[in-house]
């Protein structure tokens, strides 16, 4: 690398300045990024098996035409697609439903807020233990409240019907509270007179709602409705505590089933190769998201 | 067109008293104005007025209506709010819309009664942008044009020009007042600035802690303020005061101020009455005082402090031994050193006591 000084300023440019500081982080950004994306490249493109010696044998792109193929495979992305849509839904509509509840003046306005924002610092491993008991039928809610209405029968969740729904609960559960607190700060920088003047023009409290309340939001509506995307797309944690992608493969999300073909199956290569299609599916619904939605609200700021 | 009448309207906040007891009667198509610093309960007033909020106790009358408990949509007002407050989110065209939405009027009605104002006001080239696209002043022009579209019997002003720069304020003040003298509309305009309300006010009304300090009109409150807070907070530099005590010996009345005897003129006794003994406060506009030399006989001895220019005429702002500052209009040629020592001979025929 040639930093050399000008001979006549003795000064950096800018660029080699930027480049300077920058260097560090792009050194590490190349370790901790690039070689593991190149190197799960390489891998796609082979069949890598361990016993018997450990070998790889270029296979080109024959994974990826075998998942294409797979039935296991589209019904993984159903069920991503699934809890996903269901996680965004609810972490987005109950984050909207707290922050306007937070911005109304309320007594220990500090406490409520400590306490709202509890869930988001609990671990994702920790939310699985948690909803699975409070799902599971020997433990859970369900049965706790049939038994206090006179049941007997233990109510369980975490079932072939239910399962997605309790995943969803739990993950929004976790996501919610960074989404309401963001919705709140746009809240506040709302004029409480904007609130007069809407009451001057006759507005009803939906219309007021639309008029005022919701305009400043709808960025970060966009903003967040995007990060909690890629997050439950990418979540595997939470769903390997709770529910390990059963009953059966009822809850077998992607990055589930891509544990299971590289890490007990072993099949590095077909791992590898589905994890690009998870890549590929998190692009494809954020670039989506932006085309439908994010380029009007970005032109409307 | 509606005249408004204030009945000992009073507005609590817990233990917070925003206005105490409050009763004005406002003339059709009079330009009112509410001054007073921030805090004194003008804009609670306003609110009340609005029916934004609901009045403690005491009644609001819109000609011989009770509106007290109306809603702010049923008064027939139209409310301009500090910094133009308008609909980030939509068109300036759409803002002006709102106003008539629930009207009943046709497409064609809305859009004949939008363009003629819309002239009034130039802002017809700015109809399709949104707020944030338009300049300070636009934004004002078009919060205007929304208020005056609806046509209101009362226009109602929360302090609309304190987020615009000088020059802007100036010839929106004039616009504003010339639109209100044309519609002939009934206004009540709030503002903490007392050149503001000097300028467009038929009837000022001083509010100092939640309590009327004066109604009147501008020239009335600025040559007969009533309370030494009126007449602090009317002029602009702001009125001198000495305090000291009138002293009467062998039928010469006296000012006593610091060290200084002060002869009193006929003009200021005949308006002294009686208690000419005890201690107050003599106040004195600064182009009633003179500068003399200092040691001059009935001059009070202070300090020049800061001098202004302002071209047609020059401030001196000096200080007393006791650190007050007092501040002397001289005419544009006046010299002075800061920290030159000089002497002030008020001119007492022009003084108000308090």
């Amino acid at each position: 690398m040639a930093f050399s000084p000008s001979a006549r300023t003795n000064e950096l440019s800018n660029f080699s300045f930027a480049l300077i500081l920058a260097l560090p982080v792009l050194v590490f950004l190349l370790l901790v990024v690039a070689y593991p994306l190149g190197y799960a490249l390489w891998m796609s493109t082979h069949e890598i098996s361990f016993f018997g010696g450990y070998k790889a044998e270029y296979v080109g792109l024959e994974h990826f035409a075998d998942i294409w193929d797979s039935k296991k495979f589209w019904k993984s992305v159903r069920v991503t697609a699934s809890f996903t849509v269901q996680s965004v839904v609810l972490a987005m509509v109950m984050g909207l439903i707290l922050a306007l509840i937070l911005n109304r003046p309320m007594r220990f306005a500090g406490l409520v807020r400590t306490l709202v924002i509890l869930p988001w610092c609990v671990s994702l491993y920790g939310t699985g233990i948690m909803f699975s008991q409070l799902a599971k039928g020997q433990t859970g809610l369900g049965t706790a409240i049939a038994a206090a209405l006179g049941g007997t029968d233990a109510v369980n969740f975490v079932n072939r019907d239910w399962v997605i729904q309790v995943l969803a609960i739990g993950n929004a559960w976790n996501m919610t509270p960074l989404v309401a607190f963001f919705l709140l700060a746009n809240l506040k920088t709302i004029p409480t007179r904007l609130y007069d003047l809407a009451a001057i023009d006759r507005m009803s409290p939906l219309e007021t709602f639309f008029n005022v309340t919701l305009p400043p939001l709808r960025f970060t509506l966009f903003v967040f409705t995007c990060i909690t995307t890629v997050l439950s797309m990418k979540l595997f944690d939470f769903i390997f505590v709770l529910s390990g992608g059963g009953p059966g493969t009822t809850s077998a999300v992607l990055t589930y089933q891509i544990y299971k073909e590289s890490f007990k199956d072993l099949d590095l290569g077909y791992g590898a190769a589905m994890s690009f299609y998870l890549l590929a599916m998190i692009l494809g619904s954020t670039l989506l998201l932006y085309f439908i939605w994010g380029r009007r609200e970005a032109s409307n700021e | 067109m509606a005249s408004i009448h204030l009945k000992n309207l009073k507005k609590t906040f817990g233990q917070h008293v925003a206005v105490a007891d409050l009763t004005l009667d406002v003339a059709e198509g009079q330009f009112v104005v509410l001054l007073g610093p921030s805090g004194c309960g003008k804009t609670t007033t306003l609110n009340c007025i609005a029916g934004l909020e609901a009045p403690t106790s005491g009644r609001v009358l819109f000609d011989d209506t009770d509106v007290t408990s109306l809603p702010p949509h049923s008064r027939n007002i139209a409310m301009v709010f500090q910094s133009a407050l308008l609909y980030p989110h939509l068109s300036a065209r759409a803002n002006i819309e709102m106003s008539l939405r629930h009207s009943g009027m046709s497409a064609d009605q809305v859009k004949s009664r939008v363009a003629s104002v819309v002239g009034m006001l130039r802002v017809d080239h700015l109809l399709e942008k949104r707020p944030s696209a338009l300049s300070g002043g636009e934004r004002q022009r078009v919060a205007l044009a929304k208020a005056i579209v609806r046509e209101p019997s009362v226009f109602l002003m929360d302090e609309p020009f304190s987020a615009l720069d000088a020059a802007l304020r100036n010839s929106l003040r004039a616009e504003l007042v010339h639109l209100q003298k044309t519609l002939n509309v009934t206004t009540i305009f709030v503002t903490h600035d007392q050149v503001e309300a000097m300028t467009m006010g038929d009837v000022i009304v001083v509010m100092n802690n939640a309590n009327v300090e004066q109604v009147g009109s501008p020239d009335d409150i600025y040559n007969n303020p009533q309370t030494k807070f009126v007449a602090g907070f009317i002029g602009s530099p702001p009125m001198n005061f000495f305090e000291g005590a009138f002293k009467s010996e062998n039928d010469r009345l006296t000012f006593h101020t610091g060290d200084t005897a002060l002869p009193v003129p006929d003009a200021l006794r005949a308006k002294l009455d009686g208690s000419v003994e005890a201690l107050t406060s003599v106040g004195i506009r600064p182009q009633h005082i003179r500068i003399v030399e200092a040691g001059a006989e009935s001059g009070i001895n202070m300090e020049v402090y800061a001098v202004e220019h302002l071209g047609k005429e020059t401030v001196i702002i000096l200080q007393s031994e006791a650190g007050d500052a007092y501040r002397v209009l001289t005419d544009p040629g006046f010299k002075a050193a800061v920290g030159e020592r000089v002497a002030l001979a008020p001119d007492l025929a022009h003084a108000h006591v308090f």
